[in-house]
């Protein structure tokens, strides 16, 4: 079993194997996570997210048509959007949790410059609309091609690349006071 | 491809231009080529590269395994609420008066079964009334469900 290939181990889930599961799970959920974990903001959050990926998997395994994609693509697919609907149905809640985190600890202001580079992209890209943010998390964090990327998020290549270019834009303006401008030509 | 397009492409995609799309790389490799003070606005775009990098927090094992496992146990009733997800879904393209008219069926069927050997074949209109009695009570069960 472990030797399948995803599309195989689909084709048994859909088959309703029972043993199949698994090792789907055992693969991919490391990836799963870390992609929710970057989109949506509270960790338990994205564990849930991680789970009920796996979860519609299982229950709706005939959704998958290997003819139009590959199974990775595809399990990108259900996480991202269960990733944007949980955040669309939390968004005032995470506005709140938002607000209420000071931008830049007083504790914290003898960081090193990468420490606080680092603390003002993780507040500048969480703060983000959530499909720029997704549009990042997938081409820099999970290093899909700007086509996969797209597929992804069930938009044209043309309009990915300006989700891309606006979050990447809005973060280079961001880190601008941290004595780091992107832009130094 | 001008410098702009170059600059734009770098700010969008970054300073690996082997990740910028297909049809933009050789041109681009072209241009910076020619211009090779470019090269400054590859740097600049590597350093948020840097930045977007530290932030990919690895997963700590123990919350995967607590993931995984809580993903599994979840899955066990799935898998076998899945085996028998014919009956469900059977079950729901029907609606409750077809459920219930069937089931009158099957009754009339034992009744008929279960009858002294006095009832048989050659009296149909008597399954009939039973059938028919059935059914009239079975239709007015479901109006008053309905009610």
């Amino acid at each position: 079993m472990e030797d399948l290939s995803d599309e195989a181990l689909m084709a048994r889930v859909v088959e309703g194997d029972p043993g199949a599961f698994r090792p789907l799970v055992e693969r991919h959920m490391r990836r799963v996570l870390s992609l929710a974990q970057r989109i949506v903001k509270v960790p338990a959050d994205a564990d849930e997210v991680a789970q009920e990926t796996f979860l519609k998997i299982l229950m709706r395994p005939a959704l998958f048509n290997p003819s139009k994609a590959r199974f990775t693509t595809w399990l990108h697919r259900v996480t991202v959007n269960l990733c944007i609907d949980r955040q669309r149905t939390r968004a005032e809640q995470y506005d709140d949790e938002v607000h209420a985190e000071p931008a830049v600890d007083p504790r914290l202001a003898d960081l090193v410059e990468a420490g606080e580079r680092r603390t003002a992209l993780n507040t500048s890209l969480m703060a983000l609309p959530v499909r720029q943010r997704t549009a990042i998390v997938l081409f820099y964090m999970q290093e899909l091609s700007q086509r996969e990327a797209a597929s992804i998020m069930n938009v044209s290549e043309g309009a990915f690349e300006s989700l891309l270019q606006r979050g990447r834009s809005a973060l280079a303006v961001a880190l601008r006071p941290h004595a780091n401008p992107e832009r130094n030509s | 491809m001008t410098r702009s397009e170059f600059e734009r492409l770098a700010l969008t995609y970054g300073a690996r231009v082997d990740r910028w799309p297909a049809r933009h790389q050789t041109a681009a490799r072209r241009l910076l080529e020619e211009e090779p003070d470019l090269i400054h606005t590859l740097r600049g775009a590597s350093r948020l590269d840097a930045s977007l990098e530290s932030l990919r927090t690895p997963i700590s094992e123990r919350r995967l395994a607590r993931v995984k496992s809580a993903t599994l146990a979840y899955a066990a009733p799935v898998r076998a609420t899945a085996s028998t997800g014919w009956i469900t879904s059977l079950a729901d393209h029907f609606a409750p008066v077809t459920v219930g008219t069937i089931s009158a069926l099957c009754l009339a069927w034992f009744v008929h079964h279960e009858r002294p050997p006095s009832v048989t074949r050659a009296q149909p209109s008597a399954h009939l009334d039973v059938i028919s009695e059935l059914l009239d009570n079975e239709s007015a069960i479901f109006r008053e469900d309905r009610r």
